[in-house]
């Protein structure tokens, strides 16, 4: 009767204007153009990377050694870009591409006994492989080994070349594979709920709340597991540099960056013709949509400040590291506590809050 | 008057919809404990959190054996009182296994539990014995009266607390929730309408406070019997709140006519002599409890501050729907002797619902920091913890909740004395 008394009153009088964007525009936009654009982007430079082991395997010498590193160094970004969406076929099963394509961090042990085993290193058999074995830090440890020459490395042992071609084989595959999977199955899902008669998500609202929470948690796992835990946060003010991701290629603090970056993509609706993004639900709020500009605005500054490389800035001058945390705070604050709440979003559980 | 009173008191009272009451009861518990332990809440509630916030310090959650076991007792139990022999029994049974679940862990408060134990409780009070349908069998008037109060108390509070700019003038929460639900088929548009929720804000209040009268009053019973079907009906449509509707459907029979199921079972005769009057004592008692629990809700109203911000004096005072708030809250953990910092997310070690809850709760953040300075001393450090929370509610720009500078391990008066809750900013 209260519904029908509700349909009544609302028939009875006009709509309000409203000249934000809605809900299902936005959530559709995420999956088929931010999402989709990461991981296309990510494919492509992932078999760009292949190509480039491949030439370095075929020619080694200083040029083709620098362009494969540049190569891994170009994938990367799209993929730390792409960090934002930790759900879909990055996590769930039966694909997991996630740890497929970047299982953090390497176990080196295995990987070099690996090389100085007999087993066969094509693409097909890393694709075989357990995720400590394979995906994008196994070929940055064959780029970037720990003391040593990594060239010399590779032409004093041809095997250490197979794997490099054949891990670097197996992320691109991965990497294609993940671009079909969301395409023909995960887009549609998050995409469009309402279409998708699946059990991920049963409405709207549902699919916004996990990119809202996504916002959150990346910016946070910034903020505690690629700043702090390295700082010290989590040992008294004692430096872990062990925990810096990408700490061999030196590209812990651009990860960060990039990271960051897919953030902000999923609030402005990032490189698309005609951007959509999460801003778009917020046009009659201008105060909380410049607040969140200027955050990430500010956010981004006080990581370009931090000089390079980060191993060395956490160890000498970690009050910069705490800066750069404390604006990643104040942009978690305001999309975890005022952009939920301004959307009605409901704020879930970082996965990593289990580690 | 007051030996009128003692007299309306002792008058004998038809049984029979107190019988049927009991048995929805029953089945309610039954269903409730049934209900927690095939969605898998038992685990996620109770067995998987590595930590608690008992309403008792120290008091520990169980092995899952017990707990199983607890739940086991609760169906039992109810299904005990449906059947309604030894329901005395049944309903200590269930009243001390449903009560201690209940103490476990406060970020698992639900109003309705606590409802749902204040009427277990009270029914013990009562003898529950009579509640027979022959034999002329009557209860004396205070039985129902106790219930009733009960019940009209939940209303009315509620309903107070909704007089609010929050509620009345900004239609939040509403607005909020209901533009989340913009997309649902055929009803969305009209739930973001902006007058919808407005609206919904404004019956709700006046639901509150004239349901219980309009149930209470022969004439206008009926009316108030559809609008408490459709209005816990719509609510429990729209938002998940588990057996409140079933529960508040269900005890606002308690203010029909008590004699309301002989329609079904034949007319009822009371006993011919008529009994004495009340005695004093549990007739000065009786008053001190429906004063009790008719203004203990009001507590949070001596602070003259927002409880819906600082909410103390927000639980057991039925507060029901009033506030949307998201928070976030990081710990600084500093060691004395040192200057040793630790950064610690409550996230880490709670469940996401504890999580949940912690963010927003001023009490909830204060008992975490005191957890963790209990691992620190048993580690050998003593440390302050202090806390960076920032809260929104109701749509407003977030603030900091609490004082930064604070250490929150500190006795809860000097914290109160210090001002350890910031006052809300933004009106």
């Amino acid at each position: 009767m209260r519904l029908a008394l509700l349909t009544l009153l609302g028939a009875c009088s006009s709509p309000a204007e409203s000249p934000n964007a809605s809900r299902a525009e936005v959530v559709r936009a995420l999956a088929e153009q931010v999402a989709q654009g990461h991981y296309a982007e990510f494919a492509l430079k992932a078999a760009v990377m292949h190509e480039l082991t491949t030439a370095l395997c075929d020619h080694p010498d200083a040029g083709t050694f620098a362009a494969a590193q540049a190569g891994w160094w170009a994938a990367k970004a799209p993929w730390a870009r792409a960090e934002v969406i930790q759900f879909g076929p990055v996590v769930e099963y039966p694909e997991r591409l996630g740890p497929k394509i970047d299982d953090w961090p390497v176990n080196e042990e295995a990987v070099e006994a690996l090389i100085a085993g007999e087993d066969p290193l094509d693409v097909a058999s890393f694709g075989l492989m357990g995720s400590a074995t394979r995906g994008l830090p196994v070929v940055e440890h064959l780029l970037w080994p720990d003391d040593a020459d990594a060239l010399s490395a590779l032409l004093a042992t041809p095997r250490r070349c197979e794997a490099l071609v054949g891990a670097s084989g197996d992320v691109a595959i991965s990497a294609e594979r993940l671009v079909t999977v969301w395409r023909e199955d995960w887009m549609l899902r998050v995409g469009q709920p309402s279409v998708d008669d699946g059990d991920a998500y049963d409405t709207v609202q549902d699919a916004l709340d996990e990119w809202v929470n996504r916002m959150a948690f990346t910016a946070e796992n910034i903020r505690g597991t690629k700043l702090g835990a390295p700082v010290g946060d989590k040992t008294g003010g004692e430096p872990q540099p062990d925990l810096l991701q990408s700490r061999p290629s030196g590209r812990s603090l651009t990860d960060a960056r990039d990271a960051l970056a897919g953030v902000q993509d999923l609030w402005t609706g990032g490189a698309a013709e005609s951007p959509l993004g999460v801003r778009d639900l917020l046009r009659d709020d201008p105060v909380l949509t410049a607040q969140l500009d200027a955050l990430f605005e500010t956010t981004d500054a006080r990581l370009a400040e931090l000089p390079e490389p980060l191993e060395d800035t956490i160890l000498l001058q970690p009050e910069l590291v705490a800066r750069a945390q404390d604006a990643l705070l104040a942009l978690q604050v305001a999309v975890q506590v005022d952009l939920a709440q301004q959307l009605s979003v409901t704020i879930t559980f970082n996965d990593n809050d289990g580690d | 008057m007051l030996d009128r009173l003692r007299a309306a008191l002792s008058a004998p009272v038809d049984p029979a919809g107190l019988i049927v009451f009991r048995v929805g009861f029953g089945l309610l518990a039954a269903l409730s404990a049934l209900r927690v332990m095939a969605l898998g809440w038992v685990e996620a509630l109770y067995v998987t959190p590595t930590t608690n916030f008992p309403w008792i310090p120290g008091l520990a959650t169980p092995s899952p054996t017990v707990l199983y076991g607890l739940f086991w007792a609760q169906v039992l139990a109810g299904l005990g009182l449906v059947w309604g022999r030894a329901p005395r029994l049944c309903l200590a049974a269930w009243l001390l296994s449903f009560g201690f679940i209940e103490l476990l862990d406060k970020s698992l408060y639900l109003n309705h539990y606590v409802l749902f134990t204040l009427l277990g409780l009270w029914m013990m009070l009562i003898p529950l014995e009579r509640l027979r349908l022959s034999g002329g069998a009557a209860l004396p008037a205070w039985s129902l009266v106790l219930l009733r109060v009960q019940v009209v108390t939940v209303y009315l509070w509620a309903g107070l607390a909704k007089l609010n700019a929050d509620w009345l003038l900004r239609g939040e929460p509403l607005t909020t929730w209901l533009e989340a639900r913009a997309q649902l088929p055929l009803v969305g548009p009209f739930l973001a309408h902006d007058v919808t929720a407005l609206g919904m804000s404004w019956a709700g209040a006046a639901y509150d406070l004239s349901v219980p009268w309009l149930l209470l009053h022969p004439r206008t019973r009926p009316l108030g019997v559809v609008l408490v079907v459709g209005f816990h009906s719509a609510v429990g449509l729209l938002f998940p709140i588990g057996v409140f509707p079933a529960l508040m459907i269900l005890s606002s029979t308690l203010l029909w006519s008590p004699s309301w199921p002989r329609r079904w079972l034949g007319a009822w005769t009371p006993p011919p002599p008529a009994p004495p009057p009340w005695p004093w004592p549990p007739t000065a008692a009786l008053i001190a409890v429906i004063l009790g629990m008719t203004l203990f809700p009001g507590r949070g109203l001596l602070r003259g501050e927002d409880v819906a911000w600082t909410e103390r004096g927000h639980r057991l005072a039925w507060r029901v729907m009033l506030i949307e708030k998201t928070g976030l809250v990081e710990l600084r953990v500093v060691e004395r002797s040192t200057g040793r910092l630790w950064r610690v997310s409550p996230a880490e070690g709670l469940t996401a619902l504890q999580h949940k809850q912690l963010r927003t709760q001023p009490d909830l953040i204060r008992d975490y920091a005191l957890q963790i300075k209990a691992q620190h001393a048993a580690a050998g450090r003593d440390v302050a913890v202090f806390a960076e929370a920032w809260v929104s509610l109701n749509g407003r720009p977030s603030q900091r909740l609490l004082r930064n500078d604070l250490d929150l391990t500190q006795p809860l008066g000097a914290l109160d004395e210090a001002g350890w809750i910031l006052p809300r900013e933004t009106p």
